[in-house]
């Protein structure tokens, strides 16, 4: 049974390895700095509350993957993300406050539908194979080979690329 | 557009993120107060994480780690679920049984799965591993693949000439087609290839061994572990100790079906 520090040496070992591509992860998924923030932070809570359980079953990286990668999109859903209170009705609708600094790959990424950013983000950021990517969404290895394709697509439209291929590893 | 341009477009993007050495430990400690003052004595994660926190700061290098046996038991059972025929119920039984040991540890310590093949028969073709190498404050990655072949067995020429050669394996991370340094030669009177690669801050081996009964065996390593922060250039490991893997004949999927039976 591992000890308290020996958990603890793990756990920040995993946290100074991985956090920038974790961060960066969440970012691509929401579009705000300061809400990645948030999610990273969300999602190292929940894991070291269940790191005994998820390193025996060698599915850290997977566990926050997956916090991440759901709270990322779904927490911009919910109202209280969704809703602000303002003293007069804003002339504009809300827009992520990070919007106005976004380059033209984050532009291209929240234009697409949550799923396909989803999956580019794990798929062409962190790396994943397909079936990484299935198992970490919980939906077929099909499914992920589409959206990534019809994902793929959609920013190489609006970064100015209509180049459609895939690679090899795609139609897998 | 090219996917490794949509990468590198990401890298570009994720320089520009707002992480420093303490930026961590500081939200750690501003959420805990956070989480104190919202749900009082119920902040026990954000307390921990802090906790944690303040040790990454002074945390020591890991012992350098070599791969990798794959565990007879475990591979049963993905057969017997290559036999269900479905997808999913390979994932799961590979994912929760299979593992790898980690020489010099105390006991072994489970692989993360990298991802399985079963073609359109649903019949195991392929197992990969991923596995993290800690060293020296680093994190690389071992990647290693087993794939049986499908048809009758023949030896490309490929084999033997040059050193282009690609990580037939299909996990993530881009991998050369060719290698800086490279060696071909006979194990047992089959081939083996083994190259490294070297660019600035990255260093790539591939190890990959032809077996007589067609089955391929692949050992890659990476210097980071995905997109890790400390890559590892300059491993302990040798050539010669992956060689000794991918030559092991303990490493390896064990079917419930002898080759070619289909």
């Amino acid at each position: 049974v591992a000890t308290r520090a020996q958990r603890d040496a793990e756990f920040t070992e995993y946290v100074a390895a991985r956090r920038k591509a974790l961060l960066v992860a969440a970012y691509f998924c929401c579009g705000s700095w300061n809400h990645a923030e948030d999610v990273l932070q969300n999602a190292l809570a929940k894991l070291y509350v269940a790191w005994p359980r998820v390193r025996r079953r060698s599915g850290v990286e997977s566990y926050v993957r997956q916090v991440i990668v759901t709270t990322a999109i779904d927490e911009s859903r919910r109202p209280w993300r969704r809703e602000r209170t303002v003293d007069a009705v804003p002339e504009a609708g809300y827009e992520p406050p990070d919007r106005a600094e976004w380059s033209d790959l984050m532009t291209a990424l929240a234009a697409l539908p949550p799923r396909q950013r989803q999956v580019v983000v794990l798929r062409h950021w962190l790396g994943l194979s397909v079936e990484e990517t299935a198992a970490d969404l919980g939906i077929s290895p099909g499914t992920v080979k589409s959206q990534t394709a019809h994902g793929l697509v959609g920013l190489r439209a609006r970064l100015g690329g209509s180049q459609a291929t895939t690679n090899a590893e795609e139609t897998r | 557009m090219s996917d490794d341009a949509i990468y590198e477009l990401m890298r570009r993007e994720a320089d520009r993120a707002p992480i420093g050495d303490g930026d961590d430990l500081r939200r750690g400690r501003a959420r805990l107060r956070r989480h104190r003052l919202v749900v009082g004595g119920t902040g026990f994660a954000s307390l921990a994480l802090a906790a944690a926190l303040v040790g990454s700061f002074i945390a020591g290098p890991y012992g350098g780690q070599v791969a990798s046996t794959p565990d007879r038991h475990s591979a049963v059972d993905a057969a017997k679920a290559a036999g269900d025929r479905t997808g999913r119920a390979v994932t799961k039984a590979v994912s929760e049984a299979t593992r790898i040991e980690e020489f010099g540890q105390d006991g072994p310590r489970y692989g993360i799965l990298g991802g399985i093949g079963t073609g359109a028969s649903f019949r195991l073709t392929d197992v990969a591993w991923r596995q993290t190498w800690h060293e020296a404050g680093g994190v690389g990655l071992l990647q290693v693949t087993v794939a049986r072949p499908l048809e009758e067995v023949q030896v490309p020429p490929r084999w033997f000439t040059g050193c282009a050669e690609r990580f037939g394996g299909w996990l993530g991370g881009p991998w050369p087609d060719t290698f800086d340094d490279c060696d071909r030669r006979r194990v047992d009177g089959q081939p083996l290839f083994a190259g490294v690669e070297r660019r600035s801050d990255r260093l790539w081996i591939l190890v990959k061994y032809l077996r007589e009964d067609g089955v391929v065996v692949e050992l890659g390593f990476d210097s980071p572990y995905l997109k890790s922060d400390r890559p590892v250039v300059d491993p302990s490991l040798t050539v010669d100790q992956l060689v000794d893997v991918v030559t092991d004949p303990h490493v390896r999927m064990y079917l419930d079906e002898p080759l070619g039976s289909r």
